[in-house]
């Protein structure tokens, strides 16, 4: 299938792989050897080790997944406002998932997609950075499109056609990820802060309801009601004090 | 103040060798120094900074750059000024020098680490030495990783920092003497 994407930059200059180990790290060799442009994406049928946060391998199945890594240099985004970044991408996938499904779609802190409480996409994302300021970033996205069985230890994986028992072709889901990805990617480059926050927060997962977390002393009970600047989750108890914690230090469910 | 103006302040600064202006309004600060105050100040070679910092909510007639402005950089901050301002004055990476050794210091909040992966070595060691653009560790921050790079050249004395620990803004994680 022809790459004709609508995004003005994110996908033109665009590299198909039948396997890979991993997007990422192929991307990452590639920028390191040689000028690409902005915007530059590597896709691939099959990910060997895609790499999940760190140590963690993402499974897909041949053919069935997205499995792409996109290249952007946020250069103007001091590294005190990386999380915009992070918030950038995840809101373009969700909106691009809504467009897609016509359902609601959230985002569970910090960035993972979520329909219906199972996830269906995940993202990591690599940066290098030269003094106070990012400098070049490696976005990897791994979304389930068409497969429809996961391992058993994946209890919360949800896909596209699981949700909605039609298949979909990958690179048009791809493009229109590009699309929103540089709609929102534009807003940050202009310093639309404000309104990134505000746009990542409607979709935040439980924001404002209240749920039991868990963490390292047991359960905890209140309602997700932010994020700080650095990108922490800030949680209102019970008692009405607010607590932040870091990816590691809280847990959605009972593992 | 609108962006021609800042430009032509930055022209002046350039062509008459002052190191530093400053300027200050009701709401509004801009500070603009040259390379020979960066040089002055720190030991890295720097590019001219410009720091412009508002004091209330930043007036809109300051454009956040689209792309990376030629040599002097324009920094505007923009929007949310309870956030953590990009506000610090020295050129660039935070080094501290003390009797011949420079310590480098973590960017930001998050877990350092000193491999791309569990099974890697790591990037640098004690006696190594490294050079501007060296990728040094990792500081992982919320799931984004970011590769810190060395701004300086010298040889590692010694890594402050332990691996898959977590670092707060400022912590040490190197000590270099410079070449």
């Amino acid at each position: 299938m022809t790459n004709y994407t609508n995004a003005l930059f994110i996908g033109k200059f665009y590299h198909y792989l039948e396997h890979v180990s991993s997007t990422n790290d192929y991307l990452l060799n590639v920028i390191k050897s040689q000028k690409v442009p902005e915007g530059t994406v590597i896709m691939a049928g099959h990910q060997t080790a895609g790499k999940g946060q760190r140590g963690n391998t993402w499974l897909d199945q041949a053919n069935q997944n997205i499995a792409m890594s996109i290249y952007l240099k946020p250069h103007f985004l001091p590294l005190t406002r990386q999380f915009y970044l992070s918030m950038t991408i995840a809101l373009s996938i969700s909106q691009c998932i809504a467009d897609l499904l016509e359902m609601q779609v959230f985002i569970k802190w910090p960035n993972d997609i979520l329909v219906k409480d199972q996830k269906i996409c995940g993202i990591l994302i690599e940066n290098m950075t030269g003094g106070k300021y990012l400098q070049e970033s490696i976005i990897g996205i791994g979304l389930n499109v068409n497969q429809t069985t996961f391992p058993n230890s994946l209890k919360r994986a949800s896909s596209l056609k699981l949700l909605t028992n039609k298949d979909f072709e990958l690179l048009q889901v791809a493009q229109k990820l590009w699309v929103r990805l540089e709609q929102n990617y534009l807003l940050l480059r202009d310093g639309k802060y404000r309104e990134i926050k505000e746009k990542y927060l409607n979709h935040l997962y439980l924001m404002n309801q209240y749920h039991i977390f868990y963490n390292s002393k047991g359960p905890l009970q209140g309602k997700i009601i932010g994020v700080d600047a650095w990108g922490h989750l800030v949680i209102e108890k019970t008692d009405g004090k607010q607590a932040t914690f870091d990816v590691k230090e809280i847990a959605f469910w009972k593992e | 103040m609108d962006f021609k103006q800042i430009q032509a302040l930055i022209k002046l600064v350039e062509e008459t060798n002052m190191s530093e202006v400053k300027i200050e309004k009701k709401d509004f600060k801009i500070i603009i120094r040259s390379q020979a105050f960066a040089e002055a100040k720190s030991q890295a070679a720097n590019p001219p900074t410009i720091i412009s910092q508002p004091m209330a909510p930043m007036p809109a007639s300051v454009p956040a750059p689209m792309t990376s402005p030629p040599s002097p950089q324009v920094t505007p901050t923009a929007e949310s000024p309870a956030e953590p301002a990009n506000d610090d004055t020295s050129t660039d990476q935070s080094v501290a020098v003390s009797t011949n050794v420079v310590t480098i210091k973590s960017p930001m909040i998050g877990t350092f680490y000193r491999s791309s992966s569990p099974d890697k070595p790591p990037f640098v060691k004690v006696g190594d030495v490294i050079e501007p653009g060296s990728v040094i560790c990792i500081v992982e921050a919320m799931k984004l990783f970011n590769e810190i790079e060395a701004e300086i050249s010298g040889k590692v004395v010694s890594v402050l920092a332990e691996n898959a620990s977590p670092v707060e803004y400022d912590t040490p994680l190197f000590e270099i003497e410079p070449i």
